[in-house]
């Protein structure tokens, strides 16, 4: 087994609830994408068991999220560890504690992008002035995602309803007027239905893809 | 009258919602002629061939998967009302069919959901069970009330175009015009039948889609003198309707143009009483074709 295939092996059974895809685009390359929330103990993990060195974290405005990836050395496997930041809650565990020579990384990425590293012991502006306004990220966007305005409110109405339309109350009575059942049997009637049409979307990802918010029911953005 | 059949009928989104009319209508006019439609429990959004189609194939054509599955499980083939729904569900069905590959990686989404793509029925518009079910001799014998006195602009909507070869696009064109004619309504050529309304292009610039579209079919419409519209599309039949709400509101631009669906056409010349399915619901005045099938 090499090096490369027994790190896999060991994040696969260390980190599998934070693991989101693993993949290999050539020989000596390790693309880790986990969740945020599992940065910490996969950093961890590689610089205490597999004596790991950070050659730094970059940070790339992905229009709805922001990436961060911690480019991570082990005996000349290079090992990306991914993770996504929701734009409208920037915020993930610092690994100063574990890696000390994080610490002006982050507080650069802090600046520019306006992600936050909780637990940073000296989060104090860097690369920016002290003056310069909090608000103000300049290498992070505004949250966009693929979904055009003009496309909104049919990819919302699709995944909140799986019908475009709504049958409003008042188009009920002349329904009814005109002798027409009140609704046809669709999703707007059929909880079970509706459900099965969200499960399709999920499945082929494209709530992801659209950057659709459950809760909300509403784009994430636009 | 001997024919007896039953299709999964999908009507789509706008119909039940937006323009009940026409749902009405279709329910009268395809009972009188003893066909027989069968509700599709649980059918979702067809899905929208422009928006979401374009966006995202694999939803697009696993959702309408699903819905073509759920009329397979009825044993039934399906008709649809909507242009817009045939485009997406034929053109899934015609897909699915033939790409071994996609059926199974589509069939993979629904298994857990207890559905299958079979690929054991047709996708029909009403247009084509109006013409080689129904048939043009009995739509022709039904019409006690001949609407000789109506002049009519025909529009029959972009995605009636659809077929399975490109020889074949101009059949279901050419199936609306003979069931226009068999109602005894004159059609009134004006040489731009074949272009949009500008429902799509509506969604990246109103203005385009409004004053360089539609206002060039309106102005065609009238010069040759016809009394409406008649179209086969509830998205066309919105883009017609509102859209001279909107010209008039946005650009002060008058025009007053009826619009009416085929199948409404139909009811009227059939002696179906216009209360009966609403016609009057249209947001363009209908005074105009009332007085001339009086």
């Amino acid at each position: 087994m090499s090096s490369e295939e027994q790190i896999e092996e060991t994040l696969h059974k260390d980190l599998r609830e934070y693991i989101v895809k693993v993949s290999k685009p050539r020989q000596n390359r390790l693309n880790l994408m986990i969740a945020k929330e599992g940065v910490q103990q996969a950093i961890r993990l590689l610089v205490e068991d597999y004596d790991a060195r950070m050659a730094t974290i970059s940070a790339v405005d992905k229009g709805l999220d922001i990436e961060l990836i911690y480019h991570m050395s082990v005996k000349g496997v290079i090992i990306n560890v991914k993770t996504e930041i929701p734009k409208e809650e920037p915020k993930v565990n610092t690994i100063t504690n574990i890696v000390s020579g994080a610490n002006w990384i982050e507080r650069e990425i802090t600046d520019l992008f306006g992600v936050i590293f909780e637990g940073h012991p000296d989060p104090r502006r860097l690369v920016l002035t002290f003056e310069w306004p909090k608000e103000q990220t300049p290498l992070k966007g505004p949250i966009q995602g693929v979904v055009t305005p003009y496309q909104k409110p049919t990819v919302e109405a699709l995944l909140s309803q799986g019908q475009l339309f709504p049958i409003l109350s008042v188009t009920k009575k002349q329904r009814t007027e005109l002798k027409l059942p009140e609704a046809p049997p669709t999703t707007l009637v059929n909880a079970e239905a509706l459900d099965d049409v969200q499960k399709v979307a999920k499945t082929v990802k494209f709530d992801e893809k659209v950057g659709f918010d459950w809760k909300k029911k509403k784009l994430r953005y636009g | 009258m001997q024919l007896e059949k039953t299709y999964a009928v999908f009507w789509g989104c706008q119909i039940p919602a937006r323009i009940i009319n026409i749902e009405a209508a279709a329910r009268r006019v395809i009972a009188n002629f003893k066909i027989n439609l069968q509700e599709i429990d649980g059918a979702s959004c067809c899905p929208d061939p422009v928006v979401c189609a374009l966006l995202d194939r694999e939803v697009w054509v696993g959702l309408a998967a699903r819905n073509i599955a759920l009329a397979e499980n009825l044993g039934l083939d399906m008709m649809t009302v909507c242009n817009g729904c045939y485009e997406t569900l034929f053109e899934a069905n015609h897909l699915l069919k033939e790409d071994e590959e996609l059926r199974k990686q589509v069939n993979e989404v629904l298994t857990p959901l207890g559905k299958k793509f079979m690929g054991k029925i047709e996708v029909k518009h009403v247009v084509e069970v109006l013409h080689d079910d129904i048939g043009i001799k009995m739509i022709k014998d039904a019409a006690s009330k001949p609407l000789s006195n109506l002049n009519v602009a025909l529009h029959p909507g972009c995605h009636l175009f659809r077929s399975k070869t490109p020889y074949d696009a101009t059949r279901k064109p050419e199936m609306f015009e003979a069931i226009v004619r068999a109602t005894g309504a004159n059609i009134v050529p004006y040489n731009l039948e074949k272009m949009c309304c500008g429902y799509p292009n509506r969604l990246a610039s109103e203005e385009v889609s409004l004053k360089e579209m539609l206002v060039t079919k309106l102005e065609k419409v009238i010069e040759v003198n016809a009394d409406c519209i008649v179209l086969t599309c509830p998205a066309c039949d919105l883009q017609f309707e509102y859209g001279q709400i909107e010209l008039k509101r946005k650009y002060n631009l008058d025009y007053k143009v009826p619009v009416i669906h085929v199948l409404e056409l139909i009811a009227l010349s059939m002696g179906i009483n216009h209360k009966e399915f609403g016609l009057e619901n249209h947001r363009i005045p209908v005074s105009k074709i009332l007085e001339k099938v009086r």
